[in-house]
């Protein structure tokens, strides 16, 4: 049987604002939902659930109080929730949390696949789902919207790019990043919602995962926020003629920012 | 002191129409910002003879806060916080003009998210003073009663420029649902109720409307439902056809074909089990009375409820966009619309009443609202003059009707000028003589808002 893990966020609903020194997010309403592009990673897991025999695993990394995604992904339909929460784990940035949930993902099991949302609403780096394939060593298919076929060994998926779209095929463990486009997403059925209130959630914390203290959390973490600065927009020509390294550093120098590289990244 | 008012400009074309479609005039317009220039501009409005409007955020769908003449006085900009008391419960004093948006924003933060004020229009961008000048309701209301239940005193400015303040216990109410005909309403106090910790959303799905009512009727005794509400077919078509293009439901999966009736839910309670008990009664009850629950779509929590709570007032929202298309072609046609409470009639005998007199008409129409309060809007979506005029007719015969069965007319969304013309000639006279009196006692010189609920003749 296909096994399918699925990473879910919870986010402030109403994103308040920035603090201009400290460049965190004011959430002040303390209201909370699931990041709206997660959604579309659940709805994708549950249509192959639908049409092959598949298990679904909703994991978290967030405050104990990210339950309440988990119960609304078993709600839709979900097998199994996972929460990754210990205070230790706080302040991790793309690459400390794709490693604490990358090492969630492999204790709970040995799974085919691995579905992200494109991006988050509240950190809106999109890099978390990469990260996490280039932590595990897996194939990596970002940007997809469409699901073409789904076998025992392999996934063919169509991904959106800025001027082309590509069919592809990755051979199993593999992660994969959906647009929110891929599917409209259902509304959990009453009868499932009042059934995923009655299963249990597995927490896991840094006494089951005993992961390296440097590699998590804020020593984890090589992002600094140098400072925010309100950019107009320029258009660059021709950008598809750049390669990646030359777009960062016109970035930088329009920013005015130093082109650093530090972290596991480089 | 020289108040703030200015002559009416081009650019104050949107102060001249509410969402019903009903247009006006007017020569002069100010938006004051505190009770003193409330009061400035009353006296300056006196000494010249003019008559004033008073109007919210517009959102009113009878014309209510549209004038005709004279000038204008949006509240709009008074939406200050005066006073938080929470030593006993909470209570709040605010100045009319802020929205249900924004108070709701204020009193999640002041209180942690542990109060609210329950009864709102579901439109966000609506006035606390509009509302209270309309008598609105909310979905809640079946659950919490009238809006009224949750203040505590209003403070009203007269037409001589004097504050006086009306306490609950003084006054019977006589402020909610005046329409802004014997002052301005320049504070309000509220006391908000605790918030239930859990809440749940329920869409059930229903081939026809008699299971639905029936297994409405069947739950009208649980303490945990706080709100039922109805959608009929058209109106999900309605909804259908305006979905793509409004970006805070667009996400939400189409309703089956076979669905011609709809019933939103809302249970609550402070403890997680009593609410999942009462989920699981309400399961029962569907099967009892022929309803499918599989169908049934249910979310829980405050943040997805109000996804689903905004396909709800896409409801208001289409039909009043559908009014707006053909009010652009032609101007005449406006909202035709009753929001009658029936008294006698079961919820079954209202939708087949409704839809018994509208099928026969020939007429597109569509009916949506609180079913569980038996009072379901009905709309007639006129296409032209000639089918606007019958519309108007069947109109009069619903109010008629609705008379004879001892139900409330106009008790949600008010008379103002678009429905003076039912009021006064289908109410009982004891009903107008009662306004009448009010508006005698209060603004004899009829100051204040020329034009709503009956004519200047009838003082
Ligand atoms: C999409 C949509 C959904 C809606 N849903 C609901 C609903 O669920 N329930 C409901 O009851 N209504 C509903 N309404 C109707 C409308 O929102 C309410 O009647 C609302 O309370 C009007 O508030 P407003 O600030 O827009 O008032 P306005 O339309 O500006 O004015 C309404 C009346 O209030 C008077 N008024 C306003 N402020 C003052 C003041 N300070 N002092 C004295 N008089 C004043 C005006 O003179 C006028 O008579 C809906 C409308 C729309 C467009």
């Amino acid at each position: 049987m296909l096994k399918i893990a699925v990473c879910v966020k919870q986010v402030p609903k109403n994103q308040i604002g920035i603090d201009e020194n400290t460049g965190n997010i004011i959430r002040e309403d303390g209201l909370n939902c699931m990041n709206i592009y997660d959604y579309a990673a659940v709805e994708t897991a549950l249509r192959i659930k639908e049409q092959t025999e598949a298990e679904v695993d909703i994991f978290t990394m967030g405050r104990m109080d990210s339950r309440g995604v988990l119960q609304e992904a078993l709600a839709l339909g979900a097998d199994e929730g996972i929460l990754i929460s210990d205070s230790k784990y706080a302040g991790s940035d793309v690459l400390a949390t794709s490693y604490i949930l990358s090492r969630g993902i492999m204790k709970k099991g040995d799974y085919h696949l691995i579905i992200c949302g494109k991006q988050t609403t509240d950190g809106d780096t999109a890099q978390v789902s990469g990260a996490i394939a280039s932590q595990l060593n897996w194939n990596y298919l970002p940007w997809i919207h469409e699901i073409a076929e789904v076998t025992e060994k392999e996934i063919t998926a169509c991904m959106l790019m800025d001027f082309e779209k590509i069919e592809v095929t990755a051979i199993y463990p593999c992660v994969i990043s959906v647009e929110p486009s891929i599917y409209t997403v259902r509304i959990p059925t009453l009868m499932n919602t009042l059934k995923s209130r009655k299963k249990n959630i597995t927490v896991y914390g840094q006494s089951e995962l005993s992961l390296p203290e440097h590699a998590i959390g804020q020593k984890g973490a090589p992002t600094r926020v140098a400072g925010i600065k309100n950019l107009t927009c320029k258009a660059v020509p021709a950008i598809r003629d750049l390669t990646a390294a030359e777009i960062v550093r016109l970035i930088c120098e329009e920013a005015e920012c130093p082109l650093e590289s530090r972290g596991g990244y480089e | 002191m020289e108040a703030k008012i200015r002559p009416l400009g081009n650019e104050d074309a949107d102060y001249l129409q509410d969402e019903s479609g009903f247009e006006g005039i007017a020569y002069s317009i100010s938006f004051p910002q505190n009770r003193n220039e409330v009061k400035d501009i009353i006296d300056q409005c006196m000494g010249n003879h003019e008559t004033i409007t008073i109007q919210g955020a517009l959102t009113g769908i009878t014309g209510a806060g549209v004038p005709l003449e004279g000038h204008v006085m949006n509240m709009k900009e008074m939406n200050h916080i005066l006073e938080i008391t929470k030593d006993c419960g909470f209570v709040m004093k605010v100045e009319p003009g802020i929205t249900f948006g924004e108070l709701e924003g204020i009193v999640r933060k002041e209180s942690n998210n542990t109060y609210f004020l329950p009864v709102v229009p579901t439109e966000k961008s609506a006035t606390l003073g509009g509302a209270v000048s309309s008598g609105s309701k909310g979905i809640q209301s079946y659950h919490y009663g009238s809006l009224e239940n949750y203040i505590e005193a209003i403070e009203i400015c007269d037409n001589q420029g004097t504050f006086v303040t009306i306490e609950k216990k003084a006054e019977n109410n006589l402020l909610i649902g005046s329409e802004g005909m014997l002052g301005a309403i320049t504070a309000i106090t509220l006391r908000l109720v605790k918030k239930p910790k859990y809440l749940w959303g329920i869409v059930f799905m229903f081939p026809e409307d008699e299971t639905a009512c029936a297994f409405a009727d069947s739950i009208h005794e649980m303490e945990q439902v706080m709100a039922v509400e109805y959608m009929d077919r058209k109106t999900i078509e309605l909804i259908d056809t305006y979905k793509n293009s409004m970006t805070q439901i667009s996400k939400v999966p189409s309703i089956p074909a076979e669905v011609n009736s709809l019933l939103y839910i809302e249970i609550a309670g402070d403890e997680e089990e009593i609410v999942e008990e009462a989920a699981a009664v309400l399961i029962e009850k569907c099967v009892e009375t022929g309803g499918d629950p599989d169908t049934a779509w249910a979310v829980t929590g405050e943040t997805e409820v109000e996804n689903i709570r905004n396909y709800r007032h896409a409801a208001s929202e289409c039909t009043n966009m559908k009014i707006a298309e053909s009010h652009g072609s032609n101007k005449r046609i406006k909202k035709l619309s009753a929001d009658i409470e029936w008294k006698n009639r079961s919820r079954a005998e209202i939708l087949k009443y409704y839809n018994g007199k509208l099928e026969n008409s020939g007429l597109n129409y569509c009916i949506f609202g609180h079913l569980g309060t038996k009072q379901p809007y009905v709309n007639i979506l006129a296409n032209n003059q000639e089918e606007y005029e019958q519309g108007k007719m069947i109109m009069s015969q619903f109010i008629r009707d609705a008379y004879i069965d001892g139900g409330m007319v106009f008790k949600e969304h008010g008379i103002g000028k678009l429905k003076k013309g039912y009021f006064c000639e289908l109410a009982p006279i004891e009903e107008i003589n009662k306004m009448v009196k009010l508006k005698g006692k209060w603004d004899a010189k009829s100051v204040f808002n020329v034009g709503n609920m009956f004519s200047e003749n009838q003082l």
